[in-house]
């Protein structure tokens, strides 16, 4: 049973911790790894979002689903780490390593079938907007439907439809290194 | 229909918010407009291509983290093996050592007292030894 709100529990339950994080690192770690797009930052930026939750489970009260709690600790960390690896690694070999995806794929389909592809794809997540990012990661990996994905982000169901549609257009781009044209060019 | 409102609407029915007034109006746009049909193939394949990614498995080792943080939780280190070795041996040491200290400077009876007393703490220390739970990492 939740504690009533504003008497949080002192000291977290530990089995009640075993069980959160064995239900929702997982997902964590899933969208880490799409947003930072390594598995050691994401295992690194999995430990720090459940040092938070650990230290923060006996205030959650149960305004929102723990879900929607754990993902929105979750959002601020990543980002939080998004950043401190820009700053630490923003470089022309980074930057390059995006720009060098090659254009020569005509037939996007075709390319998009094969797996090497696919990675590609997975790793152009990461170089997405952290909003663009999350939005795709939890639409496409995690299953989650508008409404959760608003209540998650804090945002509305129709900035989720923006968010998704944009991502996939910045994915296009990051992934071809063309830019279909917009309405404005036609 | 614009091409702005059939690329919104196609980003929706990727989405399964399908909008039937709005399809019949996109198919025909899209028939007509080479930018929008080329549009529909490339984030068509990027929505395919993105359904298709596998989930990212996170390592074991990371299983173990809440054993790190949670209090009380930590697994008993296993003792190392010069501890192991000197927690067997001293219950049979201490006695003779005892009466060899003992004999060497100290009057014959206490001497004897002493060797009595430090031969009871080893034996009882070999019992505390014997009873102590094995370390398991169940």
């Amino acid at each position: 049973m939740n504690p009533p709100a504003g008497t949080p529990r002192d000291v977290p339950d530990d089995a009640g911790f075993r069980a959160v994080f064995r239900e929702y690192a997982p997902r964590i770690y899933q969208l880490a790894y799409r947003m930072l797009g390594d598995a050691d930052e994401a295992a690194e930026a999995v430990q720090d979002v459940f040092l938070i939750v650990h230290r923060k489970l006996g205030t959650f009260r149960g305004d929102s689903s723990m879900a929607t709690w754990i993902y929105r600790i979750a959002i601020n960390t990543l980002v939080s780490h998004r950043r401190k690896r820009s700053r630490k690694h923003l470089s022309l070999a980074d930057a390059e390593g995006v720009m060098s995806l090659p254009d020569e794929e005509v037939d996007v389909e075709a390319a998009y079938e094969r797996k090497e592809t696919h990675e590609r794809l997975a790793r152009c997540i990461s170089r997405l907007s952290p909003r663009e990012a999350v939005a795709i990661t939890l639409f496409y990996m995690d299953g989650y439907d508008y409404k959760d994905i608003a209540s998650i982000m804090e945002t509305s169901v129709g900035a989720v439809g923006v968010l998704l549609h944009r991502g996939r257009e910045h994915l296009h781009v990051l992934l071809t290194g063309k830019k279909e044209d917009r309405p404005d060019d036609v | 229909m614009t091409c702005e409102e059939y690329r919104a609407a196609f980003n929706a029915w990727l989405d399964g918010r399908k909008s039937e007034a709005l399809a019949e109006d996109a198919r025909r746009h899209a028939a007509t407009c080479a930018a929008c049909a080329g549009y529909a193939a490339a984030i068509g394949s990027i929505d395919a291509g993105l359904r298709q990614i596998p989930a990212a498995e996170m390592p074991g080792s990371l299983l173990a983290f809440p054993d790190t943080i949670v209090p009380g939780a930590r697994a008993p280190r296993a003792p190392g093996r010069l501890a192991a070795a000197a927690r067997f041996l001293a219950p049979a040491l201490v006695p003779p050592l005892a009466v060899w200290a003992a004999g060497l400077f100290l009057p014959p009876a206490w001497g004897g007292a002493l060797s009595f007393l430090l031969a009871t703490t080893g034996l009882v220390m070999f019992g505390v030894a014997s009873l102590r739970p094995k370390f398991s990492n169940s």
